[in-house]
């Protein structure tokens, strides 16, 4: 226990039950350590995994999420994103260094308020424990880097697979996510991501030719640029980043087999379907 | 309203807040290519500008991604390129990808030579197309007599969805499913003729491929016409009398009815009578009975009956206010059961030989043609074997098409008069084309009758132009007769919601044509169908009126004539039993 060192922890509570836990706690005389700022949000479901980060890049040692217990979020399924998405960032912060004890997630009712004050004396005391963060606060991101964890950065999401996820499957995967999904108005993505998905499944069978492949990249590139809203966007940028930085997994499957087999958490997949 | 400095393409222009990069760029002598963007639909307030084709992308100083031109407006220091070598090939690829999946059967499509998307690929060079997969392949449906859909070859523009939402607010058009595999459809999926549509085919005159099409009858007339045995009669609207001699290289607007008489003729038809002969026709029914029902306590205010697309909206959203409609049939509808038994009499001809044929702007008339109370001549001669009152309407679209096919130099033609009989109409009549000109046709004859006085002033304005809904009053003594004048089926159901409430009261005529300008404006008109083109061609109209000796339909001799002979007088037994008919409550309010 580092004597003096005052930590600073940043509790995200959702306005419904934890953040009623946490005054109920007050108005009840709990205790627990002045070292947690609440921040208030509608949902626990509101909490991005940005916010975290942001909270660590912005000097905290320690971010608390709390939500509504499952099956009583206030929004019906927010918290099962908070759930879903605290899975996620936990692998993530291992990779830009920052240890997953810093974090805990917790469903806190607005009546528990002696459940509030002991799970914020223990978050607490475990930062003091472990001491403050040290980071160095990156000036340039290399997210090419990343790359290989990070699947496509510049949309309005991110999302995360290990390192040994095949790539020529995940682009595969996310055409269907766009055919799926997409509103069909703009012609990029609602033509556009059949046609790359319909030469992507030349790649798995190992009949796509050079001229296709280089087509396919340069498809992307439009599309990319293109569409009208993030959904086709991102299809094409995720399908452009893939080819260029991951040329690796489609020579694999060109040669016949998957560079790389180990199946993804399933966790993520849940969250892409919804 | 503050302005705007922008540099597009390194010139710099200045417009006001708002502006979209595509007008601006207007301004500096750039013409961004467009497709699915349509400034006016119909009406010069609604726009359709969602973006959907990605053709007019440029590349905005800032913006790693393309943004639409047709709807992004300018902000203060934009820097805009337009046609960079990666814009030019982003706008080839994203048309390759839409011919990718279209059925590229030019030669023998129904727009071939009229498509907008043939026109942009030519603009812009696209030579290959990239992008190879699966082709649509859907079924066609023709289940309605006026228009057909052909589902393979839509580009998902929404085009038609904007016609019939908000222009019309028929609304029974849906983008239905995600990604390739979603499609425009009627509600539900249905085929057309068991929705609410009322065939009015704004949709068709929008569409820019062939997706949406008017049904082609000429078959039906060609086969007529080499049919030794039949009488093939053609009857011609108002408002083609200004319309055809556009897709002959004449300016937009021209009078074109002796040409167009003379087409006819070669085309080989027996007869050739004019629909303006029977719109005088209606105004002597419609006229009384609206002295009628002003006398005697009828239900007010009437309502026009001649718009088939106007008929059928009221059946289906407004059925309770089927009392309001005048029993009057149309003039299309009102010279077909003349033809075949007055003209039948007077010319010594078989009832069973006569056939019937039409040149309207509308493709709803081919709907009404086929109604099944359309057969007067059947059931006065009491003979079954004579076909319906009408048996073949075709567009101006399709005329212009047989005039073509039959090897016709239009532009070059002399000038022929019409047939007696059923030839000769006024000036209020050749106004029926044009949005408030039935009303219009109406007063000139109502004020006579009611005073017994001569009309002075015959041009009534406050009944023209293009403003969705046009009140006027007239004094015809004593009485003030308020009426009220709606064109697009919008500003109909603005109306119809106000008849309901009971606010219209005081109203005693109201004039509704289903078409944005009027019949002028119709489905069945060529394309492109614009705002400015629609307001030519009403100027013509009105020319054409202005120029003519007799301009109130009372005064047609012919019509005369046939009051004398055969049906006595206006609302007589004669004219219940030919030119007048019912109304069929249809569907959910």
């Amino acid at each position: 226990m580092e004597q003096g060192f005052k930590p600073k922890v940043i509790a995200f509570l959702c306005h419904w039950c934890s953040y009623a836990g946490a005054d109920m706690a007050g108005s009840l005389r709990y205790s627990y350590p002045p070292y947690l700022y609440p921040v208030r949000v509608p949902c626990s479901g509101r909490v991005e995994p940005e916010f975290v980060i942001k909270a660590f890049l912005s000097g905290a040692d320690g971010v608390l999420v709390a939500g509504c217990h499952p099956g009583d979020c206030h929004y019906k399924t927010g918290n099962y994103y908070a759930n879903r998405r605290f899975n996620l960032l936990t692998r993530f912060l291992e990779v830009i260094g920052i240890p997953k004890q810093r974090v805990r997630l917790e469903w806190i009712s607005g009546s528990e308020g002696f459940k509030f004050s002991q799970v914020a004396k223990e978050f607490v005391e475990k930062i003091q424990g472990l001491g403050p963060l040290s980071l160095k606060t990156p000036v340039d991101i290399d997210w090419q880097t990343l790359s290989r964890t990070v699947a496509t950065v510049g949309s309005a999401g991110k999302l995360f697979w290990e390192e040994d996820k095949c790539m020529a499957e995940m682009i595969d995967f996310f055409l269907s996510y766009a055919q799926e999904n997409s509103c069909a108005e703009c012609i990029p993505c609602r033509i556009g991501t059949k046609r790359m998905q319909e030469m992507v499944k030349k790649i798995f069978d190992g009949s796509i030719s050079t001229r296709e492949l280089s087509l396919l990249e340069y498809f992307a590139d439009d599309i990319g640029a293109s569409s009208k809203c993030d959904l086709g966007l991102m299809a094409g940028k995720a399908v452009k980043f893939a080819l260029q930085h991951c040329k690796s997994d489609i020579e694999a499957h060109l040669k016949g087999s998957c560079g790389h087999s180990i199946p993804a958490n399933p966790g993520w997949q849940k969250v892409m379907l919804k | 309203m503050a302005n705007v400095t922008i540099t597009i393409d390194g010139q710099k222009v200045t417009v006001p807040e708002g502006t979209t990069i595509l007008k601006a760029s207007e301004q500096v002598g750039v013409k961004i290519p467009t497709l699915c963007f349509l400034d006016h639909v119909g009406l010069r307030h609604i726009k359709h500008d969602i973006g959907a084709c990605r053709v007019c992308v440029v590349e905005v100083e800032g913006k790693g991604d393309f943004v639409s031109s047709c709807n992004t407006p300018v902000q203060e220091g934009m820097v805009i390129r337009t046609n960079t070598p990666k814009i030019l090939a982003a706008r080839k690829l994203n048309l390759e990808m839409m011919l990718s999946e279209h059925h590229l059967d030019c030669p023998t499509c129904p727009k071939n030579g009229v498509c907008e998307l043939q026109a942009v690929c030519a603009e812009l060079n696209v030579r290959q197309i990239r992008p190879q997969g699966e082709k649509k392949d859907l079924p066609i449906d023709d289940s309605s007599p006026s228009i057909v859909r052909n589902p393979n070859k839509c580009i998902i523009c929404q085009r038609c969805i904007t016609a019939c939402k908000v222009l019309q607010s028929v609304d029974i058009l849906e983008l239905y499913g995600n990604g390739y595999d979603a499609v425009v459809r009627p509600l539900g999926g249905k085929p057309i003729i068991e929705t609410q549509c009322v065939a009015c085919g704004q949709c068709a005159l929008v569409c820019p491929t062939a997706a949406i099409v008017e049904r082609d009858d000429t078959w039906k007339v060609w086969e007529a016409i080499a049919d030794p045995k039949k009488h093939v009669v053609v009857q011609t609207a108002p408002a083609t009398h200004v319309s055809i001699g556009e897709a002959f290289g004449l300016p937009v607007g021209t009078d074109i009815t002796g040409k167009m008489v003379s087409a006819l003729k070669r085309i080989g038809f027996d007869a050739v009578f004019d629909t303006n002969w029977s719109a005088d026709l209606t105004i002597m029914e419609e006229g009384y009975e609206l002295i009628h029902r002003i006398k005697n306590g009828g239900v007010l205010p009437q309502f026009t009956s001649c718009s088939p697309g106007w008929i059928k909206f009221l059946e289906e959203f407004y059925p309770d206010l089927i009392p309001h409609i005048s029993s009057c049939k149309s003039p299309q509808q009102m010279l077909g059961p003349i033809a075949k038994t007055y003209y039948a009499q007077k010319k010594g001809i078989s009832p069973e030989d006569i056939f019937v044929v039409s040149i309207m702007p509308c493709t709803a008339k081919k709907y009404e043609a086929a109604r099944p109370e359309m057969n007067a001549a059947a059931k006065f001669w009491k003979n079954p074997n004579i076909s319906r009152d009408v048996d073949v309407v075709l567009t101006s679209r399709e005329l212009i098409r047989m005039i073509r096919e039959a090897g016709i130099d239009f532009a070059n033609l002399p000038d022929s008069a019409y047939d007696p009989v059923m030839g000769e109409g006024t000036g209020a009549a050749q106004i029926f084309g044009a949005t408030g000109g039935v009303m219009e046709a109406a007063l000139r004859t109502a004020y006579e009758v009611v005073t017994g006085k001569t009309l002075q002033k015959l041009d009534f304005e406050d009944v023209r132009g293009m403003k969705d809904i046009k009140e006027a009053s007239v004094s015809m003594n004593g009485l003030t007769v308020k009426v009220l004048v709606a064109h697009s089926l919008g500003a109909a159901r603005q109306l119809m919601e106000k008849v309901r409430a009971g606010e219209l009261k005081d109203y005693h005529f109201i004039e509704v044509m289903t078409c944005p300008g009027g019949c002028i404006g119709g489905g069945g008109q060529p394309i492109p169908t614009t705002v400015e083109k629609r307001e030519m061609r009403i100027a013509g109209i009105y020319e054409r009126d202005r120029k003519m000796p007799l301009r109130k339909s009372h005064e047609n001799p012919e019509i005369q004539a046939i009051y004398k002979e055969f049906l006595k007088e206006p609302l007589g037994h004669l004219s219940h039993e030919l030119l007048h008919t019912h109304y069929t409550p249809r569907g959910k309010k």
